[in-house]
């Protein structure tokens, strides 16, 4: 909200700067967002007068002024109708900056005639949106005086917390300004409103349940008003505000709206059909606001209605039939109090804001609802003339709020520090100690309801910087560290260590991609409302963020990429619907196109080494099949299983998914890590190594197999046979064809035999192979090559 | 004996001129040799008269000795020659490039998460998680924020497409709080904790992402209050930015979930084009908090009446800008490997440096 410093004097008797009181305010809790002086700019403007004016000789709209600025007289050119003779104006120099379009003023000739300066519009000025022809200055101000003196009223724009909604108008913030002794809050003006008439209208709730949106209704009826602009006092208040003056009619209500937060409506009572009534929408009715937006409206809202329909939509904003005009000579003046919850519902549901909604939603003082309404109603007469009714009331207001109970303790047990002047500070702010330490929170004060707010009051005046800084006493429960989280660190450092990048990206992606990366049981996660259709699907892998990744980096450069992230993923079928995973993806050619020739695509060995470096020790425990889900290439992929659930798959990525990813062309390989089924045993202790000093030996075997065989089956096969000898087994060649049978292939399998109590005799070594080839025979049906 | 040192001398400047170690082999043999020269000469030894067996014998040594001497000084020349030439032959132009690594980064939102995780960890703080799918209950309910709410509203939530529950209708959580309220329940009191990880709000423009990262800690232990909250928040942000006699700035603001409640500002100057943190005239508003709404600790299943704490929650995506310089929020998830060798760490470097 935007105010200036003349109209926080209306309130506030201070003599305190801007500044000082800006700081002031941001440390009760009002945050100033800025503070502005558009007299700053002004600063090299100067007061002048035209001495005289005659024709141009080449032009017929522009004419050639003398103007005297007190110390010299100067010769401008100046194209304005309203320059005349004898007015006053605003006067700048060359060398000056033009606020409103930041250029420096130079001396120039104007089709043959020079001009040494240039008399300035309000536009110019960076006074107004609009103005027609140059600044008029009122003849009583003296020639010379800078232009800043005249326009320095300092404008605050702030920032209101929600539960402040009394700091939506002027009044308010005067009041918390108050309460910290940086001024003394002036008496509200109170007119009293000339001779009175009846209310003309029997105004009725049309259901009971409207009063729960409206419980409290209150008008009067100001007939014979000339609605005009309104007086220039007025219209500078707005403006610098940051209103835009429409008329006296509209311009009283606004300022009740920011100088009182109370949001008032004027309605054009000529323009009526019948008697008004306060009723709910119908389910569907159509509702066009005075800014001439149509809404669709449901049950649950209130509307002020004719029998021609609606005429306002209650507590957020004036119809478009029925609001005042120019021609307006009969108004209803209108001040109400809703329930905050049912201006939210309504607002949120149209998507429709208003200094009224914003200011109702949040919860208006409502005591004093019929003396805004009254003084409201004298400030339009003294303005546009008039008759006014007597002020017609219908509905109750709500009760007389509880006390609050503050045990003094409180203030010290949640601040830290005792407060000895808390209850000096809560009267001031308007709480009433009905009795010892029971406050009554002020009626503007909705946000005031127990001890804590009371609490928070007490400190924020007394100063949160005045509360000394108190150090933590050293932690009781200690030193037990995050296991699940270190550990996905150190997953991160070794695959950043491997040379991949970590990326980290959005969990919604588009639904093509989603599809591609959707298990044959698997459930999609949708979004009620996504910002766009690419972020509409929770991802089932983390695989299409980095295909997208590698997708963009490809079209600014051609180089292998290694990039990887941690984060969730998510399907209806998992848990709390999300499980932590690890994906990586290697793309491209390594040594491309280098003088080593050396280049070499990536391969699935590149993604299973990642998985392998990921896994460590845990491998051993974990069966590894030549199986992958869709999205892999499922001849060159496989999965590491523990039991019978998925630990880790790794891969060519499926051909069919790179082409969505226009990745038709690069060798892409891909791997995907389940976190929660890895456990925490990361910490557990090893057994002892035994460091024996004897040789270890090895033997190369080449073994005949069927082609089907994979070579871990051969492995495992050796390594059954080799229980209690064999340290390490190698595989250091696959071969097939001639002089091979077509359905064999020839592994190559180096054996390292480890001794446990002596060195092997060579006759040990010649059991061990013995039973390694016998095993491999009898067993895979493997044939010693 | 003539005859003997004619021959010699020959052999000898063979050696001499032998350019090559078999060659060279191949005279040893030739004079050395079981069947060599001086092998065969040594064996007439006997047909000589015995007063001159002495003399022939030492001439035999002698010569033997020669042959000996030369062969093995220039066995040492060959291989000299012949590693000089091979070290002549085997240049390589050390200016060529080698077969380029790729190097790996870690995300700079990872380094100081890091960071972060290590000043809480420091200060006795036990790190809790909880999902990304949360219900309306625990991210708003629990925390205080009322079905009017403008935040539960779906133009600042995002809703998910799945079956409701008595919890109300699942969602991306908005903050981590809820993993407050979920600890709170878990573990009681008394507590202290943070959390970390990605939240959601249906927003996007160029201060903000539809998703980002929050961090939240809470601390109910017997006797906290206000003065604490701002010497752990003070503690935090100097460790963090890495000043000394941090002052910030503690204003009274508003969050549902906290009574009372600050918004704190941290000092800042501009020095060529960088923003300076701890120090300078301007302020930046860095972090919320406040001591525990009662209803919050409630809704943890902790007895507010004899326990309180505070709550502290700030935008580590916010925070990462502000350390490393990093000018666009939504360049950190955009995936350009460009951004990412900028700002982001080696997976060698410390938190913390």
């Amino acid at each position: 909200m935007k105010f200036s410093l003349s109209w926080l004097h209306r309130h506030l008797e201070t003599t305190l700067s801007a500044e000082k009181l800006a700081d002031a305010m941001t440390r009760l809790g009002i945050e100033v967002e800025s503070l502005e002086n558009p007299g700053e700019a002004l600063r090299n403007f100067t007061v002048a007068r035209i001495e005289a004016i005659e024709p141009h000789p080449n032009a017929d709209r522009l004419r050639i002024c003398r103007v005297n600025d007190g110390t010299a007289v100067h010769q401008v050119v100046c194209g304005a109708p309203n320059a005349r003779a004898d007015i006053h104006v605003v006067l700048a120099l060359p060398g000056v900056v033009i606020p409103a379009t930041g250029n420096i003023l130079k001396p120039s000739k104007i089709r043959g005639v020079e001009s040494f300066g240039m008399m300035c519009s309000e536009k110019e000025l960076g006074l107004s949106e609009e103005s027609e022809g140059i600044k008029e200055l009122s003849s009583d101000i003296p020639l010379g005086v800078c232009v800043a003196e005249l326009y320095s009223d300092p404008i605050f724009d702030i920032n209101v917390t929600p539960n402040r909604a009394d700091c939506f108008g002027v009044r308010g913030i005067a009041r918390d300004l108050a309460a910290v002794q940086l001024g003394t809050l002036k008496p509200l003006y109170v007119s009293t409103l000339p001779t009175q008439k009846a209310f003309p209208y029997a105004i009725k709730y049309q259901e009971t349940s409207v009063q729960t949106i409206c419980p409290f209704f209150s008008a009067i009826e100001i007939r014979g008003v000339r609605n005009a602009p309104s007086p220039l006092w007025l219209q500078g208040l707005l403006k610098k505000a940051g209103l835009n003056p429409i008329s006296a009619l509209v311009d009283v209500t606004n300022f009740f709206t920011l100088d009182r937060c109370r949001p008032l409506h004027c309605y054009d009572v000529d323009q009526f059909v019948g008697t008004p009534c306060l009723r709910l929408a119908n389910e569907g009715e159509k509702f066009t606001d005075l800014k001439g937006h149509t809404h669709t409206l449901s049950s649950s809202m209130a509307l002020f209605a004719d029998k021609a329909g609606p005429l306002g939509l209650l507590g957020i904003m004036g119809g478009e039939r029925g609001s005042s005009s120019f021609e307006t000579t009969t108004i209803l003046l209108e001040a109400a109090w809703f329930k905050p919850e049912s201006i939210a519902r309504t607002g949120q549901a149209l998507c429709l804001t208003s200094d009224a909604r914003t200011r109702f939603e949040r919860g208006v003082e409502y005591t004093a609802t019929v003396e805004d309404l009254c003084a409201a109603a004298a400030m339009i007469i003294e303005l546009c003339g008039g008759e006014a009714s007597v002020p017609f009331l219908l509905g109750t207001l709500p009760e007389k709020r509880a006390a609050i109970y503050l045990n003094p303790c409180r203030i010290e047990q949640l601040a830290g520090t005792p407060v000895t002047e808390a209850a000096c500070i809560l009267q001031n702010l308007g709480c009433a100690e009905d009795s010892a330490h029971h406050f009554t929170p002020p009626p503007w004060r909705h946000d005031l309801a127990i001890a804590e707010d009371l609490v928070e009051d007490v400190l924020r005046v007394y100063g949160y910087d005045k509360v000394m800084p108190c150090p933590l006493q050293a932690p009781k429960r200690t030193y037990a560290t995050h296991l699940q989280s270190y550990k996905a660190e150190d997953l991160k450092r070794h695959l950043a260590g491997r040379g991949m990048t970590e990326l980290i990206s959005y969990t919604f992606i588009r639904r093509s991609w989603a599809g591609l990366f959707e298990g044959a049981e698997a459930k999609l996660i949708e979004l009620c409302n996504p910002i766009s259709t690419d972020l509409a699907i929770m991802r089932p892998s983390i695989l299409p963020n980095l295909l997208e990744a590698v997708m963009k980096n490809s079209r600014r450069e051609n180089a292998p990429f290694a990039l990887f992230e941690l984060g969730p993923m998510f399907d209806q079928r998992f848990t709390a619907y999300e499980r932590p995973a690890m994906a990586g993806i290697r793309s491209g050619y390594y040594a491309a196109h280098h003088w080593s020739k050396r280049v070499r695509p990536v391969d699935l060995f590149d993604a299973k080494a990642d998985v392998l470096a990921l896994l460590g020790d845990r491998c051993e425990k974990l069966n590894l099949r030549q199986e992958a889900p869709k999205w892999m290439h499922p001849g060159c992929s496989g999965t590491f299983f523990n039991k019978d659930k998925p630990v880790a798959v790794f891969g060519m990525v499926h051909p069919e998914v790179l082409k969505a990813f226009d990745l038709e062309n690069v060798p892409v390989v891909g791997f995907e890590l389940f976190l929660d089924t890895l456990g925490s045993e990361i910490l557990s202790l090893k057994r002892a190594p035994e460091l024996k000093a004897f040789q270890q030996v090895t033997r190369d075997f080449a073994f005949i197999v069927n082609k089907e065989l994979s070579a871990g089956d051969v492995i495992a096969c050796v390594r059954q046979a080799g229980k209690r000898f064999v340290s390490r087994i190698n595989i250091f060649d696959v071969y097939t064809g001639a002089p091979l049978a077509d359905d064999k292939k020839s592994i190559g399998i180096s054996v390292t035999f480890l001794p446990d109590t002596a060195t092997f005799s060579e006759e040990d070594l010649q059991k061990f192979s013995d039973r390694i080839v016998r095993t491999v025979s009898t067993r895979i049906g493997g044939v010693l090559r | 004996m003539e005859p003997l040192f004619q021959q010699i001398q020959a052999a000898l400047s063979n050696i001499a001129e032998c350019m090559d170690s078999k060659a060279l082999e191949s005279l040893r043999v030739a004079w050395l040799g079981k069947q060599g020269k001086m092998t065969i000469l040594a064996q007439t030894i006997s047909t000589f008269p015995l007063e001159e067996r002495k003399t022939f014998g030492a001439d035999i040594n002698r010569a033997k000795e020669m042959l000996q001497n030369a062969i093995a000084e220039r066995q040492v020349f060959l291989t000299q020659a012949a590693t000089e030439k091979r070290l002549k032959e085997e240049f390589v132009d050390c200016t060529l490039p080698p077969v380029s690594e790729l190097t790996g980064y870690l995300h700079p939102l990872t380094r100081t998460q890091n960071d972060l995780i290590a000043i809480f960890q420091d200060l006795g703080f036990q790190q809790a998680t909880g999902p990304d799918i949360e219900d309306e209950f625990l991210n708003f309910t629990a925390l205080n924020i009322p079905d009017h709410h403008p935040a539960r509203q779906m133009h600042d939530t995002f809703f998910l497409d799945l079956p409701s529950t008595s919890s109300g209708r699942f969602l991306l959580r908005t903050h981590t709080s809820p993993v407050q309220i979920r600890t709170m329940r878990a573990k009681g009191a008394p507590l202290r904790m943070f959390s970390i990880g990605r939240t959601y709000r249906s927003d996007s423009d160029t201060t903000h992402t539809p998703m980002f990262h929050q961090m939240e800690a809470l601390v109910v232990e017997d006797g906290i209050h206000f003065g604490h909250l701002k010497w752990c928040v003070t503690e935090v942000c100097a460790r963090f930015f890495c000043v000394d006699n941090l002052h910030l700035r503690f204003r009274p603001s508003f969050f549902p979930f906290t009574e009372p409640s600050a918004e704190v500002d941290i000092p800042f100057r501009r020095e060529e084009g960088r923003l300076i943190m701890g120090e300078g005239d301007e302020w930046l508003e860095i972090l919320g908090c406040g001591m525990v709404h009662p209803k919050v600790l409630e809704h943890g299943g902790i007895d507010s009446k004899h326990h309180q704490g505070f709550a502290l929650g700030f935008g580590v995506d916010r925070l990462a800008s502000l350390k490393y310089g990093i000018p666009d929020a939504r360049s950190s998830f955009e995936g350009d490997l460009r951004w990412t060798a900028t700002y982001g760490s080696s997976p060698y470097e410390g938190a913390l440096r």
